[in-house]
């Protein structure tokens, strides 16, 4: 039986897991579990994880995250959010955005897709050395309020990562098969639960019915641009206000500061989730302005308060689509590390006047199931369903710029609808069609996904012809569009222009592109890595140069600088693997101030490398 | 409604739904203007156990869902794909009383000439009326009202529909009655004014 | 789909919106229904005794924003035109004019109906 993993494909951090003969597991242990959502350019090539995150603040400028909050969006969509991401963000052809990486020209622009795919890449990576075998196919997840531009875009980016998608699933979906199908969770196996879904980026709440073998979603709600991270923007806001009132000349533009801020604001977040109160200090040393002080939970948490609230309205909302009332939602589950934050936690409680289920990791349990329903579509199992529904209806553009749904919100997938339509003049052999997404009246209310041209219609009087235009969404959530004249009997042509998405030809351009780049690839990722190592290395040796003086033998350092000298030269050339054997020499010689901050900071950078490589 | 018996291409075992053959597990080919009570292999009749088919939906769902073709070939992976999505809507259509009536008197009613717009007396009037005064109600925010125009509309509605049945079954004795199948259509017209002014009513918390 | 200026205007401001005398003997009144969608449609006109041409014309629909056009639209159309001249206008005038997709045809269904519902409550009430 082949290998389907299930894929957590996150704006923070991305996970994959997979059923072994002892059960569900997230794949990998420790620090390789997880592939924190970043990437930083280096060179010709990306950095992805934990070493990207690494140069968030040293590298700004180069270093992306939260790429998942631009997916099959447009810039006018992302509206604030432009501004608060620590990088460049431009709008190419078809209002497709772009990441621009550089300070200066010539600028390299990436498209979000792409970006992800570099995730993607390291996650598959990181599976294949753990398991010790290939990984081709995945189920990978989304939240359950991604409509068909953002599932398209994540399909694409698995696409140009070189990973077959089994499935797109939703988050919410895939946490309550992994605590339906645990016999070690209490869950009851027949009832309606509630999966309260805050993540980084996104927020979802799904109602499912359990029955049996079956887990239906009834209803699903939510926003799409909601999660931890505006906890943090708020958080940062805050920062901001406080600095100034201490250093008024203070200024934040820059990507540096951006990122200086951002992190403080994470580990507050963090602190606060652990103690009542915490104390920060930001440096900002090319301002020379260093700041220092308290927060207390109370104040973060009204901070949220409001960012709660939302999240509550999309409950009473779901529970409305559902026709349910809150009596009748049996089982409340958490997922997403931002429900994390006991301020969060006691709101959900409050609202839902139950203590909901929490026994399941909330940073792994979506890869877990995501890796069940892998596991179910390589055939390993058939004794559970998964039947979801289209979060958004689907239609057309109508009359005024209103809009014609013609497959409505929370129908389960897959479903078919098929509209006719005809021409207005005579002989006409073609007619377009504006494909929209929403729950609004208005198109401008709703997404647009794309048009349609429907082409090689016969010659014929206008109003005659009948155009059976068939619309499908597939068990993964995505449409596609089939479209015949039902005269002639005639299949007529569907020409797609997606409006946020990347067409067929530009995935396979990427995909050629990244393959001409991929065949020194292995060197040269070792090279940059060893590099950077080297330079945090020396960093390490620099800052804590005052230890080295008391604690080594005049020759002793001596011989850290003359080792120091030749890893220079190494980092000069291309063997990546002399380079490792250099700085392997320059950890030995160290090895003495193992006890100290210095060493050990040091031995932690080396021995981070030989695990991942 | 093609066949009276259908069997499986296969085993030729008669079929309970017209899209699986529940004795060799295998996928059956469908005609295209396949009705949904074959879809779930129920008859064609209002009287429908909501349990049963409840039951009969998830058994198929099983079977049929694209989920369990993953390593299938293309051509049955297809056809799971298109069963499935009709199932799913045969399912929402037969489970839904009112969308059920509807789709039973479309089915029944084929050829006959029924008048597809007739009302009760005085009844569009009426409805013109509630429309202007729920525009009112809804300028000055009057909730009290607004919640008894509400209960209201909701009660004439749910009478409506507690008459699909008695008619169905009325109309299974006296099929000859074109008169009987008249009275449904005037019913679910009507239906359809109360849901649509159901509908401008935001609903309390 | 682009829809041309005066078909976009007919949606977001329509036109002759409102209620004429229903008890003047000169006005029209027609109510009509789709039953499709549960719209309802109240089209009046005002007819000039001596020379039998329409003079005024309103309505008030309750319904979505192609039945709305498509009341406006016909409104608009009738103004000015004969009784005989008004009642030939079609449902696929408004259908061509609107740009209507099949989805929306009823609209144009209704407004036509309207028409000739106002036109022959006028005559009832008129036959001398």
């Amino acid at each position: 039986m082949e290998r389907i993993i299930g894929i957590d494909l996150g704006t923070t951090n991305s996970l994959c897991a997979t059923v072994f003969d002892e059960g569900p597991e997230v794949i990998g242990e420790g620090e390789n579990a997880v592939t924190p959502s970043v990437l930083s350019r280096i060179d010709s090539g990306w950095l992805v994880g934990q070493e990207a995150q690494k140069r968030r603040i040293s590298n700004p400028e180069n270093t992306v995250s939260s790429i998942k909050r631009l997916m099959g969006r447009d810039l006018e969509e992302l509206g604030e959010l432009v501004n608060e991401l620590p990088y460049k963000i431009v709008e190419g052809d078809r209002k497709l955005l772009k990441v621009r990486i550089g300070v200066s020209e010539p600028y390299q622009d990436f498209t979000p897709q792409e970006l992800s795919a570099e995730i993607l890449k390291k996650v598959k990576q990181r599976a294949e050395t753990a398991l010790g075998e290939s990984v081709e196919k995945a189920v990978i997840t989304v939240p359950a309020y991604f409509d068909d531009a953002q599932r398209q875009a994540t399909r694409a980016a698995a696409t140009i990562a070189g990973l077959e998608v089994a499935r797109i699933i939703n988050e919410p979906t895939a946490a309550a098969i992994a605590y339906g199908l645990d016999e070690k969770q209490d869950l009851q196996k027949d009832g309606h639960v509630a999966v309260y879904d805050l993540g980084g980026g996104t927020f979802d709440i799904s109602i499912l019915k359990l029955s049996g073998k079956i887990f239906k979603v009834v209803a699903t709600h939510g926003n799409t641009q909601l999660g931890g991270d505006d906890f943090d923007q708020a958080l940062v806001e805050i920062l901001k206000k406080r600095i100034l009132q201490q250093h008024p000349q203070a200024h934040f533009e820059d990507p540096e500061s951006k990122q200086i801020l951002k992190k403080t604001a994470e580990s507050i977040k963090i602190e606060l989730s652990l103690s009542p109160e915490t104390t920060y200090t930001l440096d900002f040393p090319k301002q020379g302005v260093s700041f220092t002080d308290n927060f207390k939970v109370e104040d973060f948490e009204s901070l949220i308060s409001p960012l709660v609230e939302q999240t509550l309205e999309s409950c009473k909302h779901v529970l409305q689509q559902a026709k349910l009332s809150l009596a009748q939602i049996d089982e409340v589950v958490l997922v997403g590390g931002s429900t994390v934050v006991p301020g969060v936690r006691r709101k959900i409680e409050t609202f839902f006047g139950r203590s909901p289920h929490v026994a399941i990791d909330p940073y792994k349990v979506v890869a877990i199931g995501a890796g069940i329903q892998g596991h179910l579509l390589a055939g390993g199992r058939r004794d559970f369903l998964l039947l979801d529904v289209i979060p958004l209806a689907l239609g057309i553009e109508t009359l005024g710029g209103t809009f014609s749904k013609i497959i409505t919100g929370n129908t389960t997938i897959p479903v078919e609808e098929s509209e006719t339509f005809t021409t207005n003049v005579d002989d006409q052999t073609s007619i377009d069609v504006n494909i929209y997404q929403g729950e609004r009246e208005l198109i401008k209310d709703c997404r647009a996904l794309g048009q349609f041209k429907l082409r090689g219609i016969p010659p014929m009087k206008g109003g005659f012809p009948l155009v059976e235009v068939m619309f499908r969404v597939d068990a993964n959530g995505i449409l596609t569009v089939s479209a015949s004249e039902k005269r002639s009997g005639k299949k007529a042509e569907i020409e797609v222009i997606p409006f946020h998405g990347l067409t067929q030809f530009e995935i396979e351009r990427i995909m050629e592109d990244s393959f001409e780049n991929a065949i020194d690839d292995f060197n040269e990722r070792q090279l940059i890595e060893f590099r950077l190592t080297a330079e945090r290395v020396f960093q390490g040796i620099e800052h804590n140069w005052n230890v080295a003086e008391s604690a080594l033998t005049e020759t002793e350092r001596d011989k850290i600088r003359m080792q120091m000298e030749v890893v220079r030269q190494s980092i000069k050339g291309q063997d990546s693997q002399a380079l490792k054997a250099q700085l392997d020499a320059l950890g030995e010689l160290t090895r003495p101030l193992a006890d100290t901050a210095m060493g050990r900071s040091i031995l932690t950078e080396l021995q981070g490398e030989s695990a991942d490589s | 409604m093609a066949f009276d018996e259908p069997a499986c291409h296969t085993c030729e075992t008669t079929l309970v739904s017209r899209l699986f053959c529940f004795s060799c597990n295998a996928l059956q080919p469908f005609p295209r203007e396949i009705d949904f009570f074959e879809v779930l292999g129920f008859p064609v009749s209002f009287e429908l156990k909501s349990a049963e088919l409840e039951e009969r939906y998830q058994q198929l769902s099983l079977e049929l869902h694209p989920d369990f073709y993953g390593s299938a070939p293309e051509a049955e992976q297809l056809l799971s794909e298109t069963a499935s999505a009709i199932l799913n809507t045969a399912y929402k259509t037969l489970h839904e009383p009112t969308l059920r009536a509807g789709y039973l008197l479309h089915l029944l009613a084929e050829k006959q000439q029924l008048d597809e717009r007739s009302l009760p007396e005085g009844f569009l009037a009426e409805m013109f009326f509630l429309q202007e005064e729920l525009d009112e109600l809804l300028d000055s925010v009057n909730s009290v009202e607004l919640s008894a125009m509400h209960d209201d509309l909701q009660n004439r509605k749910k009478d409506i529909e507690a008459d699909y049945a008695p008619l169905f079954k009325k109309h299974e004795e006296h099929p000859e009655d074109s008169g009987i199948l008249q009275q449904l259509q005037t019913h679910l017209n009507a239906e359809r004014y109360l849901r649509r002014l159901l509908e401008r009513i935001p609903v309390a918390d | 789909m682009a829809y041309s200026e005066k078909v976009i205007d007919h949606y977001s401001e329509p036109r002759n919106v409102g209620s004429l005398e229903k008890s003047d003997l000169n006005v029209g009144t027609g109510l009509v229904g789709a039953p499709e969608c549960g719209d309802v449609m109240k089209l009046q006109i005002k007819v000039d005794p001596e020379t039998k041409e329409i003079i005024d014309a309103k309505f008030k629909t309750f319904g979505c924003g192609s039945a709305i056009a498509s009341s406006s639209l016909a409104t608009e159309w009738v103004k000015g035109k004969s009784i005989d001249e008004a009642m030939s206008i079609q449902n696929t005038d408004i259908v061509e004019e609107l740009s209507l997709p099949p989805v929306k045809i009823h609209c144009s269904v209704l407004a036509e109906d309207a028409i000739k519902a106002a036109i022959s409550d006028y005559k009832s009430r008129n036959q001398d």
